[in-house]
């Protein structure tokens, strides 16, 4: 017995070795991807202008589409957000999804919605729609409320909101998310610039929890006080701005977040729409549209932005964060187990030989690799096997090479945006030196509680999380009276510009900080 | 430290193979930490002192500016010495033109003249031409972008080098300048080069036409032709919606029977746009063979185009067709063709079944419509 568990551990060790090298080469390669993709990007930025965009009648109409679930002490502002886009063409379709608390009533009594006799046609699955709203206030016309039962999952309730919407492209975000006034019109760029077909489009998502927030507007960015939403931030960091930004450079982006994403509907609805059973519906819906694509023999592909478009709260409490990162692990579970036979199918290009293959191996199995790697390491200790000097060499590689990288991540990210001051900055370069012990642990324990849970198909719920939420509007949206002549009645080139009547567009004067 | 100890004891070549990697890699990665640490801290330091600097020039470019073209644009021209200093360095210059781009793209009329006047008085024309032959890329395509937004003419010999150029920014750029620089026939070369365009080429190409009131509609006829690229085709049906020549509707009625699912809806939605009355008669011969997708198309644009003889027609695909979409764009149909269709709208209104009425009602609403 004793011999065959040396000899395990020979193997096991040389194993982990050569599977950390490939991993860290896999990240390294990343770093130059991404770099190369961000330069891309800010040189394309500075090329197009987004004036041309705005001001075009050529410019496709976007559906943002947004779920909330009792979130009535945010809704409102962040309704009002959603309503203040610099794009010329959009509406907002918010899916009520069976509130059990006053989100409805504060939409009906802060928009003025009525309810209205809807062409509504079921083409993708969700639980029935209720009631449909529309405002009779002109300011928000390009608002619509769908009131539904809860279908338990933001899948179903953007199921729902999908079969209403009215355009060809739609922004899946959620109601709890602060967006860039600007993330319309810079996010359907690549749909317009790009030589393949763009079936969707992502951007950086960030931590909006300890930033100023009022009327559904960004006052004041700062990054994350508290620890746990602080260190999300890294890790957001490091995943958008080295992975996914790598990974557009190869045109092999595994997932477009839940929190902001751009879609192409007619793809979107050809694979299926959202999985409602799903606990990663992103993911999963990424993963259909491009089955879809390659079954199809289309050319695609999947973009990713650098640029800080929306803001999302962060878990802040152990307990919510552990029920988020469950259902994470319980979704790339159910990934793996439901597209595991496309795993390096020629057939399916990119999906099968780069994408699926790395969320197997470097993904999926790191944590359960990290885990027996402890248990190892606790048994070698307690035998007294273990060779300190090298092993801590081996830990100080480990450790100094995930560090650089997180910091590299950081740096990528400053030449994108420099938002934060130089202060917090440096607060979260220093949190990167703890991160691998405090937080990363963490995240391996949850994801490997969330593929148990769904190895022994433990029954949940997707849960919700109890927002703290922002500070009250201060800015009424006007009234009917108030309001006056519709934006379209006063003037097209408003309405274009995505402003407010009675403001001017501005001039360069104004525009100068 | 001290557990490390033993390792000084080995001389390198008796370590394992993975510890020397190990140590290589650790060594390489503390000097990407500290990299890191100080590049942040250098190109925050740098970028504050440039902002600082940037902010106090771009004021006072600004300023100038203000008072040269807008406030004294009536006034004689402008004072060329007032500008000099900014062209002293580098980094004002870019303020200067960046500052210049953006009064360009505000204002029209006598100021974007003297804007443009002032910009080739200067001489900053002449730096962004020596860009033109600088081996990145970038440098090439950010100068092209600069002469074009400022409206300065470019040699037609140098753009045709351009348009064979390996990087697609350039060669948009280059393509941009040709149908800028041919008042006369704008499109023929793109016809005859045939090669595809971008979506977002597209949107520019037609920027320059819907924001140029003087240009008058060009000639589509070559665009508008079956052996041209998808794109090409799409952008000679916007453009022909656009200026509504009814000359080019011939051409358009022609690609309606054209193989490409997406370039059919488009050409028959491109006949509603331009009110070609004409073709009601060749769209409802052709609804039967069509997908759904297309004939929903085919509803609707009956809908904005259509006659009282089209509203029979229309109210029988309401009411035999099964697809929710084909019903809800004949819907839509009739609504729009009310001034013929109110007979029909009250019998569809009176009939029993709900789908029907409810659809019906969607498209009576105004606060769906915005009718």
């Amino acid at each position: 017995m004793r011999h065959f568990l040396d000899h395990f551990f020979d193997v096991y060790q040389n194993g982990v070795f050569i599977y950390c090298c490939a991993i860290y080469c896999c990240y390294l390669l990343l770093t130059i991807f991404s770099y190369v993709s961000i330069l891309a990007d800010i040189r394309r930025n500075h090329l197009r202008k987004n004036l041309v965009l705005i001001q075009s009648q050529l410019t496709p109409g976007i559906s943002i589409i947004a779920g909330a679930f009792n979130e009535e002490l945010t809704i409102i502002s962040n309704v009002r957000s959603l309503l203040t886009m610099n794009y010329p063409l959009y509406e907002v379709v918010i899916v009520n999804d069976g509130s059990t608390d006053n989100t409805m009533n504060s939409l009906v009594r802060e928009f003025e919605l009525t309810e209205v006799e809807f062409a509504y046609f079921p083409l993708l699955p969700s639980k029935p729609v209720q009631r449909i709203f529309k405002s009779e206030n002109p300011a928000c016309s390009n608002l619509l409320v769908i009131d539904k039962l809860n279908g338990g999952s933001k899948a179903d309730a953007i199921n729902a909101g999908i079969n209403a919407a009215s355009y060809s492209y739609f922004l899946n975000t959620d109601v709890d998310c602060i967006l860039h006034k600007d993330t319309l019109v810079q996010m359907i760029q690549p749909f317009l610039d790009d030589e393949k077909r763009v079936i969707a489009v992502g951007a950086t998502l960030r931590m909006v929890n300890s930033c100023q927030v009022e009327s559904g507007v960004i006052v004041q960015m700062k990054a994350p006080r508290e620890f746990l939403p602080a260190f999300q931030e890294i890790e957001y960091t490091r995943s958008f701005v080295l992975g996914k930004m790598g990974w557009n450079l190869i045109n092999a982006i595994p997932n477009v977040s839940g929190g902001l994403g751009l879609f192409d509907k007619e793809i979107v609805i050809a694979a299926g729409g959202y999985d409602a059973s799903s606990f990663g519906e992103d993911i999963d819906m990424i993963m259909r549209m491009s089955k879809y694509m390659c079954e199809q023999k289309q050319p695609y592909a999947i973009r990713y932005l650098p640029q800080t478009l929306c803001w999302t709260e962060g878990p802040s409490s152990l307990k919510v964060f552990k029920n988020q990162r469950i259902r994470w692990g319980r979704g790339l579970y159910q990934i793996i187990s439901s597209y595991y036979k496309l795993i390096l199918n020629p057939k399916y290009g990119r999906l099968g030989l780069i994408v699926l293959p790395y969320n197997f191996i470097f993904e999926f199995c790191a944590p359960v690799i990290e885990f027996v790697g402890i248990l190892c390491y606790i048994y070698l200790i307690t035998l007294h096997l273990v060779n300190w000097p090298y092993a801590i060499v081996l830990l100080l590689f480990v450790y100094t090479f995930s560090v650089c990288l997180t910091l590299l991540s950081i740096v990528w990210d400053q030449l994108v945006t420099r938002r934060y001051r130089l202060r917090e900055v440096m607060r979260l370069c220093a949190l990167t030196f703890i991160e691998p012990f405090v937080y990363h642990p963490l995240v391996m324990v949850f994801a490997l509680w969330g593929y148990v849970k769904q190895f022994l198909k433990v029954t949940s719920h997707w849960g919700h999380m109890q927002r703290k939420g922002f500070a009250p509007a201060t800015i009424p949206v006007p009234s009917l009276r108030e309001a006056g002549p519709s934006l379209r009645e006063a003037g097209p080139s408003l309405r274009e510009a995505g402003l407010p009547a009675g403001r001017q567009v501005p001039s360069p004067i104004e525009r100068l900080p | 430290m001290i557990l490390l100890h033993p390792l000084l004891l080995y001389s390198w070549t008796h370590l394992p193979l993975p510890v020397r990697i190990c140590l290589i890699i650790s060594v390489i990665s503390i000097g990407g930490i500290l990299f890191a640490l100080f590049n942040i801290l250098i190109h925050r330091y740098v970028l504050a002192i440039l902002q600082r600097k940037n902010k106090t020039d771009c004021d006072e470019i600004n300023r100038d500016l203000l008072a040269a073209m807008v406030l004294e644009s009536t006034g004689p021209a402008t004072d060329v010495s007032l500008f000099e200093k900014f062209l002293a360095s580098k980094r004002t210059r870019c303020l200067l033109v960046g500052e210049m781009i953006a009064y360009r793209n505000y204002f029209s009329g006598k100021i974007a003249t003297r804007v443009c006047g002032l910009y080739l008085a200067l001489g900053l024309d002449r730096i962004a031409r020596q860009n033109l032959r600088a081996r990145s890329w970038a440098t090439r395509a950010s100068a092209l972008s600069e002469l074009f937004r400022m409206d300065v003419p470019l040699d037609n010999s140098l753009l045709h080098v351009f348009l064979y150029d390996k990087n697609k920014y350039i060669r948009e750029y280059a393509r941009l300048f040709l149908i800028k620089q041919s008042p006369s026939d704008p499109l023929r070369f793109l016809a005859e080069e045939n090669q595809p365009i971008s979506h977002w080429e597209e949107t520019e190409i037609f920027h320059l036409f819907e924001h140029d009131d003087q240009r008058k509609a060009p000639a589509l006829n070559t665009l508008l032709s079956i052996s041209n690229h998808t794109s090409l085709i799409s952008l000679g049906l916007k453009l022909a919606a656009f200026f509504k020549e009814q000359e080019d509707i011939p051409a358009v009625l022609a690609l309606v029977q054209i193989p490409d699912t997406r370039l059919r809806i488009e050409a028959i939605r491109t006949l509603a746009k331009m009110e070609a009355h004409g073709a009601e008669e060749t769209l409802v011969k052709q609804y039967d063979q069509e997908t759904p997708e297309v004939q929903a198309t085919i509803l609707s644009t009956l809908g904005r185009i259509g006659s009282a003889g089209v509203v029979n027609f229309i109210e029988r695909q309401f009411n035999e067709s099964s697809s929710f979409e084909i019903k809800k764009h004949a819907s839509d149909a009739i609504i729009l063709l009310s001034k013929y269709s109110k007979a029909a709208i009250d019998r569809l209104l009176a009939s029993t079944e709900t789908l029907n009425r409810t659809i019906l009602n969607h498209s009576l609403n105004p606060l769906i419509n915005g009718l």
